[in-house]
């Protein structure tokens, strides 16, 4: 507990802040974005979830896709590129299982 | 050791991919990440972009883990203190036992091992950590924050990026900066833990401040994750060969 008291108090006073003077809200944003922005501005609180639904993962979602590579793709809807990350981590698998 | 590799580079891809899906799929409307992320080539390449030799965050990760480097060996070889070594410093160690007395086509061989597995660390653990992690965290915190700021709120707005992008700018400057840096400071502290978690012990201060500085040296100016995971790299570089130079010693 102590150890972690003392990473905190670190973490938290670490120095590295003192030369944080522009955050992100500050940078412009890129014209994809904006045009991006002005047509989620158009739409209803339930289009804008859903929007929300199918591009975004969750924390699980998150952590499946790290322990099975092209799941976050595939729960995207993007199968294809999914199967290209699937089958670099086989061939990866199986080069590492040969060495 | 093959089981070892194997988890690690199926593990990178894992995190390519989740990065990819993150930058394809939402993070360009987060209110404090409102600037354009690093592509996964950009990232992918950085540890071999020697421009970031010459900017000054990459050093001080380097510094952090030599202060810690440095205080180990004093607690070890000074006053005598050994801890037991986790899961993860016992992997390690294993990687590099039974290696004394090689020959140069097995030195060169582990050389190689060590080149891949520092790289597929330090851009992947960046990526998932940083890149996914440390955004999704901060966003949830600022807009949290914002309905506490905002009572009038409507529900939708955790999904509306543009009104949470209004609400914010029309803050007052100090609240403004307080939101945000309250975020940035958590989020990072956050990922820091659940870093420190995958390095063998959510506990161990050195990795929980080795996760913060890189929070901070990628979100300090630009949200530049490759040069994080340069620093990241290159640092596991390092010290992979000084582990490697007193196993063959």
């Amino acid at each position: 507990m102590l150890n972690l008291f003392l990473s905190f108090l670190l973490v938290l006073n670490s120095p590295v802040y003192a030369s944080r003077t522009e955050l992100g809200i500050s940078a412009i944003p890129t014209i994809q974005q904006k045009e991006a922005l002005a047509a989620l501005e158009n739409l209803t609180c339930e289009e804008l979830k859903d929007d929300f639904a199918s591009n975004r993962l969750n924390l699980v979602e998150v952590l499946l896709g790290v322990m099975f590579p092209g799941y976050a793709q595939f729960v995207r809807g993007e199968i294809s590129e999914g199967a290209v990350f699937a089958g670099a981590a086989v061939a990866t698998a199986v080069a590492a299982s040969m060495s | 050791m093959s089981k070892f590799t194997w988890r690690f580079a199926t593990g990178f891809t894992g995190m390519v991919s989740v990065y990819k899906a993150s930058i394809d799929g939402g993070y360009k409307f987060s209110p404090t990440f409102d600037v354009e992320k690093n592509s996964v080539a950009e990232v992918m390449t950085s540890p071999f972009n020697l421009e970031y030799f010459a900017t000054p965050d990459p050093y001080l990760f380097a510094a952090a883990g030599a202060s810690f480097s440095a205080l180990g060996y004093f607690l070890r070889h000074t006053l005598d203190i050994k801890a037991k070594p986790n899961a993860h410093v016992q992997t390690i160690n294993n990687l590099f036992s039974g290696l004394n007395n090689i020959g140069p086509a097995k030195l060169f061989q582990v050389l190689f091992l060590i080149a891949g597995l520092t790289y597929m660390a330090g851009v992947g653990e960046e990526m998932l950590f940083r890149g996914v992690l440390m955004p999704r965290f901060e966003e949830y915190l600022v807009i949290n924050n914002l309905k506490k700021l905002s009572p009038n709120l409507s529900d939708c707005v955790s999904f509306d990026y543009s009104e949470v992008k209004r609400r914010i700018e029309e803050l007052a400057p100090e609240d403004r900066e307080r939101l945000l840096q309250h975020a940035n400071r958590w989020a990072n502290a956050a990922q820091a833990v659940l870093f420190s978690g995958v390095h063998g012990s959510f506990v161990s201060v050195p990795h929980i401040t080795m996760g913060a500085v890189a929070g901070a040296v990628y979100g300090d100016e630009g949200y530049d994750i490759g040069e994080a995971a340069f620093a990241h790299a290159w640092y596991d570089f390092f010290v992979f060969s000084i582990l490697l130079i007193q196993a063959i010693r």
